[in-house]
C-alpha cells in the first residue's frame, strides 16, 4: 500500500478545505449578510426598492391621485396625475428619496407592515414575490385643491384647509411647486430655482405674523375686557420696520379707528399702542396658548421639532421687543397651518382638533381600513366665549373691512386679513371660516408672498371657502 | 460461468446507478431550465440547449456502456450534473455565451469518449512522458509568444492562442500534461525517494537530496515564469500546489509541503512587490471594503451576493448577480449562491466533493500501479485545487486567481480539459478491474 497514508491525509484535508469554504460561505450569507447588504453602495438595495410596488393614492372620493405602474420597459415607475395635489404628494425617487406624504406614510405605502413576520418570511424571502404596497386614501379633496391652485394664479404662497371639527386636511397647498413625474431629471435645476419649490410652506413654511398677530391680541383684550370700541386718532398711520412701512390691508376711509375697525383693516397702529395695557406675560400666554411658538403638525408627519408642552413656563418677552412682537414683527414666526388650526378653534368652541390627513388604507385584500385617529384629541386656545366673539368680529370683517372679499351669498363667513413685512418684502395673509351650523365649518390659512393685495388673498379665502361648502354639503357614499 | 455472471452483475449495477443518478440529474437541470423560461423567456434557446444537454448525457452514457462497463458509476453523472447546472446558470447570466457552451459540452463529451476510446492512451503517456512534456513546454512558448485575448482589450493577459474566431487556452491543456509527465516520473523515482528517505532517517537534510529537491525547484520556476510573462496567477498556483501534492505522496516526506508553502510564500511576497496584478489582488484580498466601488468591487459584489442568497437563494432568475463583472465566468459560485442560496453551495461542495473522493478512491485501488495511482491522484487534485482556489477567491478567503469553476464556469478550454480529466478517471477506473 505505497501511497494510502497519503492520500488518506490528503482526503481528510480537503474535506477540512471545503468545510471551511462552507463555514465561510454561511457566514456571508447568514451571519455577516446585514452588514454588507445594508451597505449604502449596494446596488440591490435599488434594485429592491425599485421592485416594490408602492400603493396607490387616493382623495376622499377616490379619485386616483397617484399610482404605480410599469412603463414600457417592464420598469415600475411612479405616476402623479393630478399637478394641483403635487405639493401635497411630495415626490418618491429611488434617487431622492421621499418627501410630504410620500414621506409620512412610506411604511404603508411600501407595504412594511402590511404582511405579518411569518407571511414575509413565506411570501418574500420564499416565494420572492414583489412587496406589495398599501393604497391610501386621504382626506384631501381633488375640487378644493383644483380651487386654490387655480385661484392662486401666478402667486407664490401657502394654503391650508381643515374640516372642523374632526380635523381632516381638506387642502393642501404650496407654491412654486415642481412635478414629481419628471424630479430625476429637474433635479439640479430645481435646487437652484428661485422660490426653493422643494420647501412645503403649507407644511414647514415659517412667516412672519405681522397683522395676523391682532386675532390672538383681540383674545388677550377679550379676556382683560377691553373695550374694542375705543377710538385711536389716525388709526391708519404706517409703521416702520426696518426701513419699509407696514400699514392697513385695505385702506379705510376713516383715519381715526376702533380697535374692532383696526382689526377689519388689518391696520397695525392701534395694536402697537396694547403694549400700555397688556403685559409681556399675558402675551407670552396667549401666544403659547395658541401654541403659535411651536410648529403645529398634520398626523404622520413628523418634524424634530419638539412641541411645547403646557408646563414649560413660558418665556417672558422683553419689554424693549413688546411693541415689534405687538404688530407681529417681532422674533416670533408662525405657520400656515399653525394659523389654520386657530381657525379651526375659533369654529369649535374654543378647541382646535388635531389635523390629519390619513383617511384610509387598503391591502391586498381590497378592504379600505380606516387610518382615522381613534380617539380625535384636541388642543384647547381659547373659551367659548371668547371665540364667539372672536367669529363675531371675524364675520364682521367680511362685511366693513379688508376681508370683503371673501364674503360669498348665502355663507356665513368670517376672516382677517393683514399684512407683514418680511426680508425686503411684503407677505399677505388671510384666514378665514365658513360655518355650517353645529360648530362644523371649514378653516382656511392662506399666505401670498410679495404681494400686499389684500383682496387677492381675501378673493381666493371666499373662493376655498365656498367650494369646501359645496365639497362638505355633498351626500356622501 | 461465476465469472461471466459477475461480470453482468457488476456492469448491470454500474448502469443503474449512472442512469438513476443521470435522471435526477437531468430532472434537476429540466425543471431549472423550465424555471428559468418561465422567469426570462427566451425563445427556442433555453429548449435547445437542454436537448443540447440530455443528447450528451444519454449519448455519453449510452457511449460508456460500451466502451467502459465497469466503470465508476458516480463520475459521469456528478461531472454532467455540474455541467448541466453551469449552462442553466450561464443561460440565466449570459445568455450571447450559453449557444457557444453547449456547443462546447457536446465537444467535450465526445472528447472524453476519445480519451475512453483510444485504448492505449494511458500506456503512451508513460512511455512518452518527455514527448509530452516538450509538447507542453512549445504550448507554453507558443502562448508566450503569440497569445492572445478573445476581449481584445489591451493590457489584459493574453492567455489564448486564436485560431480565427476560436480560442484555445493552452494553459487547461498543460495542465493534464503536466499531471502526466509527473506521474510517469515519479511513479518511476518514487521507490528511490522513499529509500532515500528511509535510510537518512534522523538526518535533517534528507528533504535536500537533488531528486526531491531539484524538482521542486524546477517547477517553482516554471510557475515563476507563468506569472512573470503571462500573469496567470491561477494557473501558476494550480501548477505548484498540485505538483507539491505530487511529491508529496511519491516521497511520503511531509516536510516537501511545507517547504513548498513556504516558497510559495516566497515567491508570493517577491510577486507582491514586483507585479502590480500581484499587488491588486492581495490589496483588495485583505481589504476589499475600502475600495468597493473601484478596484474591489468584483469580490465586494459577488460575498454581496452570498449575503443576498441567504439560505434558500433569491430562485433561479430572480437575484442579481449581474452585477458581478464576468459573473459568468470566475464568479459562478458567487451567481449561484445568490439565487440557490446555502442550500445550493452546499449541493455543489457535496457534488465537488464526492467527484474528488471517488478520483482519490481510483488512485487507492491502483496502489499497485504507481503511475496510475499518480495520475489518478494528480487529475483529481487539479480538479480539487482549482475549485478550492475559485471557491475560496469568492468568498474572501484566498486571493483571486482568475480561475474557472471546473465544468460549470463559462469556457471551452476549461470544459473540455475537465472532461478529459474525467475521462481519464473513467479508464482508470475501469482498470481497477
Amino acid at each position: 500500500m505505497a501511497f494510502a497514508k497519503e492520500i488518506s491525509r490528503l482526503m481528510f484535508g480537503v474535506i477540512v478545505v471545503f468545510i471551511v469554504i462552507i463555514g465561510s460561505a454561511s457566514y456571508w450569507a447568514i451571519v455577516g449578510a446585514d452588514s454588507i447588504l445594508l451597505r449604502e453602495d449596494n446596488p440591490r438595495l435599488v434594485e429592491a426598492e425599485a421592485s416594490i410596488q408602492r400603493g396607490a393614492i387616493y382623495d376622499r372620493s377616490d379619485n386616483l391621485l397617484v399610482q404605480t405602474r410599469p412603463d414600457e420597459n417592464g420598469v415600475l415607475e411612479r405616476v402623479y396625475l393630478v399637478p394641483e395635489t403635487y405639493s401635497a404628494i411630495g415626490y418618491f425617487s429611488l434617487r431622492y428619496g421621499t418627501s410630504a406624504t410620500e414621506f409620512a406614510f412610506d411604511d404603508l405605502l411600501r407595504g412594511d407592515t402590511t404582511l405579518e413576520p411569518l407571511q414575509t418570511v413565506i411570501q418574500q424571502d420564499l416565494l420572492h414575490r414583489p412587496q406589495q404596497g398599501s393604497d391610501i386614501r386621504l382626506t384631501l379633496d381633488l375640487t378644493i385643491q383644483q380651487t386654490i391652485v387655480e385661484s392662486m394664479g401666478g402667486y407664490s404662497g401657502a394654503v391650508v384647509v381643515l374640516s372642523v371639527p374632526d380635523g381632516q386636511v381638506l387642502g393642501l397647498v404650496s407654491l412654486p411647486t415642481y412635478n414629481p413625474n419628471t424630479l430625476d431629471a429637474d433635479w439640479d435645476t430645481l435646487i437652484e430655482a428661485d422660490g426653493n419649490p422643494f420647501f412645503n410652506r403649507a407644511l414647514q413654511g415659517q412667516y412672519q405674523p405681522g397683522g395676523m398677530l391682532q386675532t390672538p391680541l383681540m383674545v388677550a383684550g377679550i379676556l382683560i375686557n377691553q373695550p374694542f370700541d375705543v377710538v385711536t386718532s389716525n388709526a391708519t398711520r404706517p409703521l416702520m420696520i426696518d426701513g419699509q412701512q407696514i400699514t392697513c390691508a385695505t385702506q379705510p376711509d376713516e383715519q381715526d379707528l376702533s380697535y374692532q375697525q383696526s382689526y377689519a383693516f388689518g391696520c397695525p397702529f392701534p395694536f402697537s399702542l396694547l403694549a400700555d395695557e397688556l403685559s409681556s406675560e399675558s402675551i407670552s400666554n396667549i401666544i403659547q396658548a395658541f401654541r403659535l411658538d411651536s410648529p403645529t403638525t398634520i398626523t404622520g408627519f413628523t418634524f424634530d421639532e419638539q412641541p411645547i408642552t403646557p408646563e414649560i413656563t413660558p418665556e417672558p418677552i422683553a419689554e424693549e421687543t413688546l411693541a415689534d412682537y405687538l404688530i407681529g414683527q417681532g422674533d416670533l414666526t408662525i405657520n400656515p397651518l399653525g394659523m389654520a388650526t386657530i381657525v379651526s378653534a375659533i369654529i369649535n368652541g374654543g378647541n382646535a382638533p388635531q389635523p390629519y390627513i390619513l383617511d384610509a388604507s387598503r391591502s391586498d385584500d381590497g378592504i379600505w381600513q380606516s387610518e382615522r385617529p381613534i380617539t380625535q384629541q384636541s388642543i384647547p386656545m381659547l373659551t367659548t366665549n371668547a371665540s364667539r366673539r372672536l367669529r363675531e368680529l371675524m364675520r364682521n370683517n367680511t362685511l366693513i373691512g379688508a376681508s370683503t372679499p371673501a364674503a360669498r351669498d348665502g355663507l356665513t363667513i368670517g376672516g382677517h386679513t393683514a399684512l407683514a413685512i418680511s426680508g425686503e418684502g411684503t407677505q399677505t395673509w388671510f384666514i378665514g371660516y365658513v360655518s355650517l351650523g353645529d360648530q362644523r365649518g371649514v378653516a382656511v390659512a392662506l399666505v401670498l408672498e410679495n404681494t400686499d393685495n389684500a383682496f387677492d388673498a381675501a378673493t381666493i379665502g371666499g373662493n376655498i371657502l365656498e367650494q369646501a361648502t359645496i365639497t362638505l354639503q355633498q351626500p356622501t357614499d | 460461468m461465476t465469472n461471466a455472471t459477475g461480470m453482468f452483475s457488476s456492469f448491470s449495477q454500474t448502469n443503474n446507478t449512472e442512469r438513476w443518478l443521470l435522471l435526477l440529474a437531468g430532472l434537476f437541470v429540466s425543471v431549472n431550465f423550465i424555471a428559468l423560461e418561465i422567469v426570462q423567456s427566451n425563445g427556442f434557446s433555453h429548449w435547445l440547449h437542454l436537448a443540447m444537454w440530455i443528447a450528451c448525457a444519454v449519448g455519453g452514457s449510452l457511449a460508456l456502456d460500451r466502451l467502459l462497463p465497469e466503470r465508476d458509476p458516480l463520475l459521469f453523472p456528478v461531472v454532467m450534473f455540474l455541467a448541466g447546472w453551469g449552462i442553466v446558470l450561464i443561460d440565466r447570466l449570459a445568455p450571447n455565451f450559453a449557444d457557444r457552451q453547449s456547443i462546447w459540452l457536446v465537444i467535450s463529451v465526445c472528447a472524453m469518449l476519445a480519451t475512453i476510446w483510444y485504448e492505449p492512451l494511458l500506456r503512451w503517456m508513460r512511455a512518452y512522458r518527455y514527448v509530452i512534456l516538450f509538447g507542453g513546454i512549445i504550448l507554453l512558448v507558443s502562448t508566450i509568444l503569440l497569445g492572445r485575448n478573445p476581449s481584445g482589450i489591451i493590457g489584459a493577459p493574453e492567455l489564448w492562442l486564436g485560431f480565427g474566431n476560436v480560442f484555445f487556452q493552452p494553459s487547461e491543456a498543460l495542465k493534464v500534461i503536466l499531471v502526466a509527465f509527473l506521474a510517469s516520473y515519479l511513479s518511476e523515482q518514487y521507490p528511490a525517494m522513499r529509500a532515500q528517505s528511509q535510510f537518512k532517517l534522523g538526518n535533517d537534510r534528507a528533504w535536500l537530496s537533488p531528486r526531491i529537491l531539484g524538482p521542486i525547484i524546477l517547477m517553482w520556476g516554471l510557475s515563476i515564469i507563468i506569472v512573470v510573462w503571462q500573469r496567470d496567477l491561477g494557473t501558476a498556483a494550480i501548477f505548484f500546489a498540485v505538483f507539491l501534492i505530487l511529491l508529496y505522496v511519491a516521497s511520503g516526506q511531509t516536510i516537501i509541503l511545507i517547504g513548498g508553502g513556504l516558497l510559495l510564500t516566497l515567491a508570493g511576497f517577491v510577486a507582491y512587490n514586483l507585479f502590480s496584478v500581484v499587488e491588486l489582488r492581495v490589496d483588495i484580498w485583505l481589504n476589499p471594503w475600502l475600495e468597493a466601488d473601484g478596484r474591489a468591487y468584483q469580490i465586494v459584489q459577488s460575498l454581496m451576493a452570498f449575503a443576498s442568497g441567504g439560505i434558500f437563494g433569491e430562485g433561479i432568475g430572480q437575484g442579481s448577480p449581474t452585477y458581478i463583472p464576468v459573473v459568468h465566468s470566475d464568479f459562478i459560485f458567487s451567481a449561484l449562491a445568490e439565487e440557490y442560496g446555502l442550500i445550493g453551495v452546499l449541493v455543489l461542495v457535496s457534488a465537488i466533493c464526492i467527484f474528488i473522493m471517488r478520483g482519490l478512491r481510483i488512485a487507492v485501488q491502483h496502489q499497485d500501479r504507481p503511475f496510475n495511482a499518480l495520475l489518478a491522484l494528480g487529475l483529481t487534485m487539479l480538479i480539487a485545487i482549482q475549485c478550492i482556489l475559485i471557491m475560496g477567491g469568492v468568498l474572501k478567503l484566498l486571493p483571486l486567481t482568475g480561475v474557472t469553476l471546473p465544468y460549470m464556469s463559462y469556457g471551452g478550454s476549461s470544459l473540455l480539459a475537465s472532461f478529459v480529466i474525467v475521462g481519464l478517471l473513467l479508464r482508470l477506473s475501469a482498470e481497477v478491474n
